[in-house]
């Protein structure tokens, strides 16, 4: 029964943030494209963009697994880079998604820039509203690896923890840390360990236009009277 | 019971109706908040919170616990008067009374202070029925009363009541708590007054009254998530006039004074994330003056100190491994009675291991009492629970020993050293289900009791002679415990059955105050604004006596309570107790309230 729920969930869980990321798209297209295609921003986002893999990149994580780092290693210096070079491999990194990549390339066949631009809008717009729905979805996902500690049942122990990491695009989940502590240290450590076995999120990798999220995660730890 | 996650279910339909959220996406992980004694899942378990306790306005133990199922009260007359509890057909002194977790009672006579227990302190009581002395030790054969007062809780509110009702019976009680989460303290009072009334007709005509003072302080304070330091101290004195059967004159006055105090200091610490360890520190007293016409005629006293060192290890969320060590002196004093010994150690190493799968959970329990009075005892648990299509059940067994009392060990001349602990092994079966209107359970169980201690004539030809303790008698109890609960709005109704065969296991006569029938039934509502509840009892007939002559007839009681807040501060409650006025015993002589009234006026801060 919970099985059958869940994958359903999944499902249109799925759809909807499929649905509202090109709705995001679309919107950013038509509202932006007159003022990013004044070719010195185009260039400057660009490079701003590509440059966001050089910041503090995650200790605990695996390097090599990562394709942010891949990237990271194809852009030595952002003065250095042609202008196309560096759109072509945000396009590459970004369009992942084929219904995306399909729906822009109908609507704006000829200027290849504005569909560059529409998909870099997006990612700014990942780190906002889609990241919101990201976490949803990760929410409903992680739900069912989240268990209450038969001590801090017994001893009646209650409290929010929140959980700070970050996603990668491949899905893996690091950096993992308790950023506000529910006054138990074993809720905390609880909610930690979840996460931590959790690890990979796979369906990331069709969610995420961008290289990594940062997010918080709050977990209740909630008795009710039975 | 399995953690359940409430998944936010209308989650992806909002997505597609509305692109912009509120940042709640919050991971709720739920359960059942559970007895700290005892998982529900793996035994028989009832929890009754202050705010039970308020709305019934009882005056006693008996009053508030006499329709529990499991449980029934033996009280010689009235309020303060020898009260018993004999818990699922166990004797008197198979049932471990704690106050915050402080072992209560006498060591000498072997009785529980029952009728001396103060109400209004307390924030909450777990009764667990079967035996428990793998956790907590000697006495809890029949199960284990936790009380829990509010000096241990970490919210609290300011109030005052004052109470008048029948037989002259005066109640005062005001309460304070400060501070905050980290460090908090409390004060509790009470004082009464009774009357009181004829406990034994013709022996002695006047009313036997009782008095009870009550101090109750608390202290927490909480070092930084790193641990907690708790100090408990519940105090009771009084004193309380009783009619005595063996009386030489019928004018002669019998009264006593007493004194009960259960002090602890709790220190629990968090040696890691998983690691939780809590030291127990505490102390009890349980200590009576008798008199006759206001002389002295013989002063008990029992103290008792404890350490207990209780570990629980969190090794995974579905594990809980608590390990600990626990030792208790208890010292025995009387002026009229100069026991062989008057101190005994008892050392006590303890194991359990809880394990929790996603319908089923195991308890392991093992606990080892070493006593250089009455020498090893070791005592286990095993309960399993199962949950299945939304029927929880739960099998145990258990062994639980009673140490022998000083009186049986080392009365002057006759009393027994050899004494073994009475001992018992329970097998039980527990069924029930909890819905949204209805809940349910039924739990069978089987408890065989040996080494029972009982006082014989030394020669049997001369009853008249001395007697003497020993290791004589077993018994066998069944029992069969039936409750039904059903919500209907603002209303809950239960209905309880309580089916016992208590019997000497060679004799096959039945053991003495135990009903083999009590039926309960209770409504709780709300009626134009009032809290309104009738609680009945009916008792079957059945045997004071060891030989099965003497019979106690069958009883129905009645209690109505109501309850008015009347703005935000103030609440009036009354309680009409035995409202039928049936004239009844629970032992055979001995009076017990008639129908008697009671009217409170309660102010609140913070309400």
């Amino acid at each position: 029964m919970r099985h059958f729920s869940n994958s359903h969930l999944t499902l249109a869980g799925f759809i909807g943030i499929s649905l509202s990321l090109h709705g995001v798209l679309l919107l950013n297209t038509s509202s932006e494209t007159h003022e990013i295609s004044i070719p010195s921003h185009s260039g400057s986002l660009s490079v701003a963009l590509v440059q966001r893999p050089n910041q503090p990149t995650p200790t605990s994580g695996k390097p090599d697994a990562s394709p942010i780092e891949k990237s990271a290693e194809v852009v030595p210096s952002a003065a250095s880079v042609a202008k196309g070079e560096i759109s072509d491999k945000v396009e590459k990194f970004a369009q992942t998604e084929k219904p995306a990549k399909s729906e822009i390339d109908q609507r704006e066949q000829p200027a290849k820039t504005d569909a560059k631009q529409a998909t870099q809008a997006a990612q700014a717009a990942t780190s906002t509203r889609a990241s919101n729905e990201i976490k949803r979805e990760l929410t409903t996902r992680l739900q069912t690896h989240f268990e209450y500690p038969i001590l801090a049942v017994r001893r009646g122990w209650q409290g929010d923890v929140q959980l700070s990491f970050r996603v990668l695009s491949n899905g893996n989940l690091i950096n993992i840390r308790v950023a506000r502590s529910s006054g138990y240290a074993l809720l905390d450590h609880s909610a930690l360990e979840a996460l931590r076995r959790v690890n990979h999120v796979r369906e990331t990798i069709h969610w995420m236009h961008q290289d990594h999220l940062d997010l918080t995660l709050p977990v209740r730890y909630q008795l009710k009277e039975g | 019971m399995k953690p359940i996650h409430s998944l936010v279910l209308s989650a992806p339909l909002a997505m597609l109706a509305l692109p912009v959220w509120a940042d709640d996406d919050t991971i709720i992980v739920t359960a059942t908040r559970t007895a700290q004694s005892i998982d529900e899942a793996l035994a028989s378990v009832t929890v009754i919170t202050s705010e039970q306790i308020e709305q019934r306005q009882a005056q006693s133990l008996e009053q508030l616990l006499r329709n529990e199922a499991g449980l029934h009260f033996v009280v010689n007359g009235g309020l303060g008067k020898q009260s018993s509890l004999l818990m699922r057909g166990t004797s008197e002194n198979h049932t471990l009374l704690l106050v915050d977790g402080v072992r209560m009672g006498s060591a000498t006579a072997g009785s529980l202070p029952i009728a001396h227990i103060p109400l209004h302190e307390i924030e909450r009581i777990e009764i667990a029925r079967g035996p428990r002395t793998s956790l907590y030790g000697s006495d809890a054969i029949g199960g284990v009363v936790h009380i829990f007062t509010k000096a241990s809780a970490d919210e609290g509110r300011s109030e005052a009541q004052i109470r008048y009702g029948s037989y002259n019976t005066s109640e005062y009680n005001a309460g304070m708590h400060w501070g905050t989460r980290d460090f908090n303290y409390s004060l509790q009072a009470s004082a009464l007054a009774t009357d009181g009334f004829d406990s034994i007709d013709g022996n002695n005509t006047d009313a036997d009254g009782y008095t009870r003072n009550t101090v109750n302080l608390g202290l927490n304070y909480r070092l930084n998530n790193k641990g907690k330091i708790s100090v408990s101290s519940m105090q009771a004195s009084g004193m309380n006039e009783y009619d005595n059967v063996y009386a030489a004159s019928n004018t002669d006055l019998y009264t006593n004074t007493y004194k009960l105090a259960a002090n602890s200091v709790k220190f629990d610490l968090q040696f890691s994330e998983t690691w939780q360890s809590r030291l127990n520190l505490s102390n009890s007293i349980d200590g009576y003056i008798d008199y006759i016409n206001g002389t002295d005629n013989g002063r008990f006293n029992t103290e008792r100190n404890q350490l207990t060192w209780q570990n629980d290890l969190s090794l995974s969320a579905r594990t809980l491994t608590t390990v600990g060590l626990d030792y208790l002196n208890e010292t025995v004093s009387s002026n009229t009675t100069t026991y062989t010994d008057t101190q005994r150690n008892n050392t006590a190493l303890f194991a359990q291991n809880q394990w929790k799968w996603k319908q089923s959970d195991l308890l392991i329990a093992l606990r080892s009492d070493l006593s250089d009075s009455y020498g090893t005892n070791t005592t286990g648990n095993l309960s399993y629970g199962l949950e299945h299509h939304g029927l929880r059940s739960f099998f145990a067994l258990g062994t639980a020993f009673h140490a022998p009392t000083f009186n049986d060990l080392y009365w002057p001349s006759v009393g027994n050293p050899d004494l073994k602990p009475e001992q018992s092994q329970n097998i039980e079966i527990g069924t029930g289900a909890k819905g949204a209107i209805t809940s349910w359970s039924l739990n069978i169980y089987q408890n065989n009791v040996t080494n029972l201690i009982a006082w014989a004539p030394v020669d049997p030809l001369d009853p008249a002679g001395p007697w003497q303790p020993s290791n004589i008698n077993s018994a066998s109890i069944q029992g069969i415990e039936w409750l039904l609960d059903a919500t209907f709005g603002n209303w809950t109704a239960g209905f309880g059955i309580d089916l016992l065969e208590a019997r000497d296991a060679s004799t096959k006569t039945l053991l003495p105050r135990r009903p083999q029938q009590m039926v309960k039934f209770s409504l709780d509502g709300r009626l134009f604004g009032t809290d309104v509840g009738a609680h009945i009892k009916h008792v079957g007939e059945h045997f004071d006596d060891v030989f099965n002559t003497t019979t106690i007839s069958a009883y129905t009681l009645v209690d109505l309570t109501l309850n008015k807040a009347i703005g935000k501060r103030w609440l009036v409650n009354a309680r009409i107790d035995n409202a039928l006025d049936v004239d009844y015993e629970t032992s055979a002589g001995y009076n017990n309230p008639r129908r008697s009234y009671s009217i409170g006026v309660k102010y609140e801060l913070d309400r």
